[in-house]
């Protein structure tokens, strides 16, 4: 039985420090991985890999002083690569050492990250030329939601309000913080190519391609991911969704009846594959999905309002309100719940009391069409005709600039005087 | 033989125009065992790592029995119960601890998590409220040494998972209401298996959980009603850990700031209508300088800087910084953790409870912060209980920036909550630290006396009041009456000062209440505890 463990360990150590460190960096075993870099440095002191990647190593580690000691030992060695400089330029900025931060990040040129952290130093000693560094990071790279971060909060000091306004909305749009990812990193290379054959990275990058909105991408990363990890539970989950919201339903169902088979008390795998049932009305099935997932987390409140909606697909009215209500409990400006009870209760002539919910739902900011008719109708129920009619003129702009034609004919039934309302 | 005297002799006089500073590293002894303070935090760990097994848990410094010294109550998770010790130092005069559960009816026996201390019906004793892992509760002081559980009848149900809690009275009605954060969903039936990079379980991150929201509850004469979703809160929340509540923006009302774990930090800026604003995206106390957001946890709030506002320190995840957000005087903030050098550790812990506090009186407030790790430390890995780490203290150098002083005397520990107070009423300022799994530690500060101090307790002060020390030809020091902050845990509501080695001529006290009374007082002496009562003082003999 011992002789499986002692072979691979031997073959471990016959591995060079360098491979084992790769290895390790990239399974993100990185205090295992320090001293092995450092290994490899001693055994090739001229290969600029090794001190390199242990800065990358230091500097998420947070440990700035020792990633500027080794990545400006692997400048010293490769003083072409921009990679390399980028990162020293962030090492020194990190150690405090701002006016050397700039100089490396000057050196680099015009490239987004380098103007980024060019304009963060200059910032810090409270140059404000450090503004027009950010605003050509932004330019050049817009999704590059740090530097739109800094530069927000550089507009903000600098008292141009709407100007720093524009950025923080440009931040929430891009909050990915990553600089535009380089094609001239060779010496990461290595670790980005061990980490394919992790299930964990494929399934990062596919909730990745599903924030972009590619479903399809982020369904192949997920499939990849079980390729690697038939038991990966996780993907499965998401599998359910995503092939749900492709309509793909039977796919959707083969991964919920394999999750279960891992671990069934997953109360997103029962929320999702509910959500699935319920588009395709099989009612039952979904209901038992959602009650399946508050017996395990009974703080669900997607599930209960899915649940209280799925009630009244069935005819069971008075059994929705209970989970309307619970939602709100547990959330208390959850928006959706505020509707479905709202609606719920217009629908029972309560008008008065849908109000305050449909007032919780339709909120400025909103931009659900829905919740706006929901609330101009409530509110022609109480016999606030300004109201309805100010809230029916907002759901049907709304609708129809989000091209829900059917929904502005309805809000145009019902309100004729609201179709033509001009903001 | 004389010119050796001379030189003696000058080196004397060197000595004493530069008094010697203590290493405030080195002066931090932990007493709790000799002291009586025995008590051991057990999570009741199982095999399949549940969450709440390693958030866990807080502890108080109160004076419960309104004696004049701080008595410590020690959160448990599971069976056994709190514990409520009660400190003998006054009037025996020696600091011991009697362990005084079973007399005051304090020994609540939930998942508990953390505690807030405050004096929600007004009657000048200090209640507690406890958070939990399952239902919180709300005990109220008799005033006789014992405590009733008015849960029920306070109208507080929250069976969720809540973690910091502050008393604060945001509506300025004269009583005090009550916040608690949230932090996940999890449930033990829906617990997620997790692994660390090697394979072996581990606790998740809390992304696998979908965040609660807080939750405010407005006092209506003794009842508390929810009122979370009028006030607004619930437009923004994430998995709340800390919380603190201080005048943020200077406007005079109170502001809740929450530390979010992995999500967006809120600064809830009271609109003076019984509502609140987020506005920590455009304050810059959402995400650090690079726009990131933190596995926030405790808070430490204070004015550090001695200019007059509120200054943050929220403690982070091993792999980020702790981040110090400087207050530009209107509740907008900048994070200036690398110019105070704040990042400059020797080895990073993961930072759950935090103070500033002026361990050595030198008039700038250090900060301490209690480590503990959530998943498993790499080099620790085959241990029974892979996560602890080492405490850290950082000294405030003259208010230029900070430097860590070693805290080398200490064991590693998986520690939790921190609470600051003057334990021994010797004029320097101790800390409670509650460890996960571990025993609690009373350290005690035996600096030798580097600077004179003052300690101001001030009557029926709810939690807000400033407390001004004006001296002359010297900035003044602004500090607030507060128990909140740090992680899960409640401190000394006396407000302290260091005042540094010369205290300066005829100083003023000035007091401010959050409904904008203001006394000033002429301060009688220094390095004593000056009570204030509204509208005149009484002076304790000083203990120096």
């Amino acid at each position: 039985m011992p002789i499986l463990p002692l072979l691979l360990m031997v073959g471990c150590a016959r591995q060079p420090p360098g491979q084992r460190a790769l290895a390790l960096h990239a399974k993100e075993e990185l205090e295992a991985a320090a001293p092995l870099y450092r290994a490899a440095r001693e055994q090739e002191p001229n290969r600029a890999q090794w001190p390199y990647l242990l800065g990358v190593l230091h500097l998420t580690l947070k440990q700035s002083h020792a990633a500027v000691e080794s990545l400006s030992a692997a400048s010293r060695l490769d003083p072409v690569a921009v990679p390399v400089r980028l990162r020293l330029a962030r090492a020194l900025f990190e150690s405090g050492d701002i006016d050397a931060a700039e100089r490396v990040a000057r050196q680099v040129g015009a490239d987004p990250e380098a103007l980024y952290w060019l304009g963060r130093a200059l910032l810090a000693r409270g140059d404000r030329s450090g503004i027009a560094y950010l605003k050509q990071a932004c330019s050049s790279a817009p999704a590059f939601g740090a530097a739109h971060y800094a530069l927000a909060v550089a507009l903000r000091d600098a008292g141009d309000a709407a100007g720093a306004a524009a950025e923080f909305a440009q931040f929430r749009a891009h909050p990915s913080l990553d600089p535009p990812v380089r094609s001239d990193d060779p010496y990461m290379e290595e670790v980005t190519r061990l980490r394919e054959n992790m299930p964990l990275e494929q399934v990062r990058r596919g909730v990745q391609a599903e924030l972009a909105g590619n479903l399809e991408e982020s369904a192949r990363l997920q499939r990849k991911a079980l390729e690697l990890d038939p038991n990966f539970a996780q993907a499965h989950i998401n599998l359910v969704s995503l092939y749900g919201r492709l309509g793909r339903v039977p796919e959707a169902e083969r991964h919920y009846r394999a999750a279960l088979a891992i671990n069934a008390n997953q109360p997103e795998l029962h929320h999702n594959f509910g959500v699935v049932a319920a588009s395709v009305k099989r009612l039952d099935d979904a209901a038992a999905a959602f009650r399946r997932a508050l017996e395990i987390n009974p703080y669900h409140a997607d599930a209960m309002v899915n649940l209280g909606q799925v009630f009244e697909w069935q005819g069971r009215w008075p059994e929705a309100e209970p989970q309307y209500r619970e939602a709100i409990r547990a959330r208390p400006n959850f928006r959706l719940a505020h509707f479905q009870l709202g609606r719920w209760l217009v629908a029972r002539g309560r008008h008065r009391e849908a109000l305050s919910h449909l007032g919780q739902a339709a909120v400025e900011g909103e931009s659900n069409a829905l919740f706006w008719f929901g609330l101009a109708t409530a509110s022609a129920g109480t016999g606030d005709r300004a109201g309805a009619f100010r809230a029916a003129a907002r759901a049907h702009r709304l609708a129809a600039a989000s091209g829900q034609r059917e929904l502005a004919e309805a809000i145009s039934a019902q309100f004729p005087a609201a179709a033509g309302a001009t903001r | 033989m004389k010119k050796a005297l001379t030189v003696f002799a000058a080196l004397l006089a060197g000595c004493s125009a530069r008094p010697t500073r203590p290493e405030p590293g080195r002066i931090l002894r932990d007493v709790a065992e000799v002291s009586g303070l025995r008590f051991r935090h057990d999570p009741h760990l199982g095999r399949e790592h549940h969450l709440p097994e390693i958030m866990g848990s807080g502890a108080a410094l109160l004076d419960y029995d309104s004696d004049g010294d701080l008595d410590v109550y020690l959160i448990q998770s599971g069976p056994g119960g709190n514990r409520m010790f009660r400190n003998e130092l006054v009037p025996g005069g020696q600091l011991r601890f009697t362990d005084v559960t079973a007399q005051t009816a304090t020994g609540h026996s939930g998942y508990d998590m953390g505690v807030a201390t405050g004096d929600y019906d007004g009657d000048g004793n200090t209640d507690l409220f406890v958070t939990a892992f399952g239902p919180s509760a709300l005990y109220r002081n008799r005033g006789n040494g014992t405590f009733e559980d008015v849960t029920r009848a306070s109208g507080i149900s929250d069976a969720r998972w809540s973690t910091s809690a502050a008393f604060l009275d945001y509506d300025k009605d004269g009583d005090l209401d009550l916040f608690t954060a949230a932090y996940v969903d999890f449930t033990v039936k829906g617990n997620v298996p997790c692994f660390d990079a090697s394979g072996a379980r581990d606790y998740c991150n809390p992304s696998v959980y979908r965040p609660l929201p807080d939750r405010l509850y407005r006092n209506d004469n003794g009842k508390f009603v929810d009122v979370s979703a009028q006030a607004g809160l619930g437009a923004a929340f994430g998995n709340g850990l800390g919380v603190s509540c201080a005048d943020f923006d200077g406007d005079g009302w109170p502001d809740i700031f929450v530390a979010n774990d992995g999500n967006a930090n809120q600064l809830w800026i009271n609109q003076r209508d019984g509502t609140f604003r987020d506005t920590a995206l455009e304050a810059g106390v959402a995400y650090n300088a690079d726009g990131a957001a933190q596995a926030g946890m405790g808070i430490a709030t204070a004015d550090f800087d001695n200019d007059g506002d509120e200054d943050l320190f929220v403690t982070h995840l091993a792999k980020e910084t702790n981040v110090l957000y400087v207050n530009g005087g209107k509740g907008v903030f900048t994070d200036l953790t690398i110019p105070f050098r704040l990042n400059r550790v020797a080895v990073a812990g993961t930072g759950f409870g935090t103070a500033w506090a002026d361990f050595d009186n030198d008039g700038f407030l250090d900060l301490f912060i209690a480590n503990g790790a959530v998943t498993a430390v790499e080099s620790q890995r085959g241990e029974p209980y892979p996560y602890r780490q080492r405490n850290q203290l950082f000294r405030n150098e003259a208010g230029k920036w900070f430097r860590e002083a070693p805290l080398a005397a200490l064991p590693l520990e998986v520690s939790r909550g921190a609470a600051i107070g003057d334990i021994d009423n010797d004029g320097d300022l101790d800390v409670l630290v509650s460890n996960n799994n571990g025993p609690a530690r009373l350290l005690l500060n035996d600096s030798p006396r580097a600077g004179h101090w003052l300690r101001v307790r001030v009557e029926k002060a709810p939690p807000g009041t400033r407390v001004v020390l004006h001296r002359p030809g010297m900035p003044p020091l602004w500090r607030r009456v507060h128990t909140d902050g740090s992680y899960l845990s409640a401190s000394d509501p006396r407000v302290h000062f260091g005042l540094g080695a010369n205290p300066g001529g005829p100083s003023r006290l000035e007091v401010i209440r959050p409904s904008g009374a203001r006394q000033t007082i002429l301060v009688p002496g220094v390095d004593r505890e000056i009570a204030v009562v509204a509208p005149s003082i009484k002076i304790k003999p000083g203990n120096p």
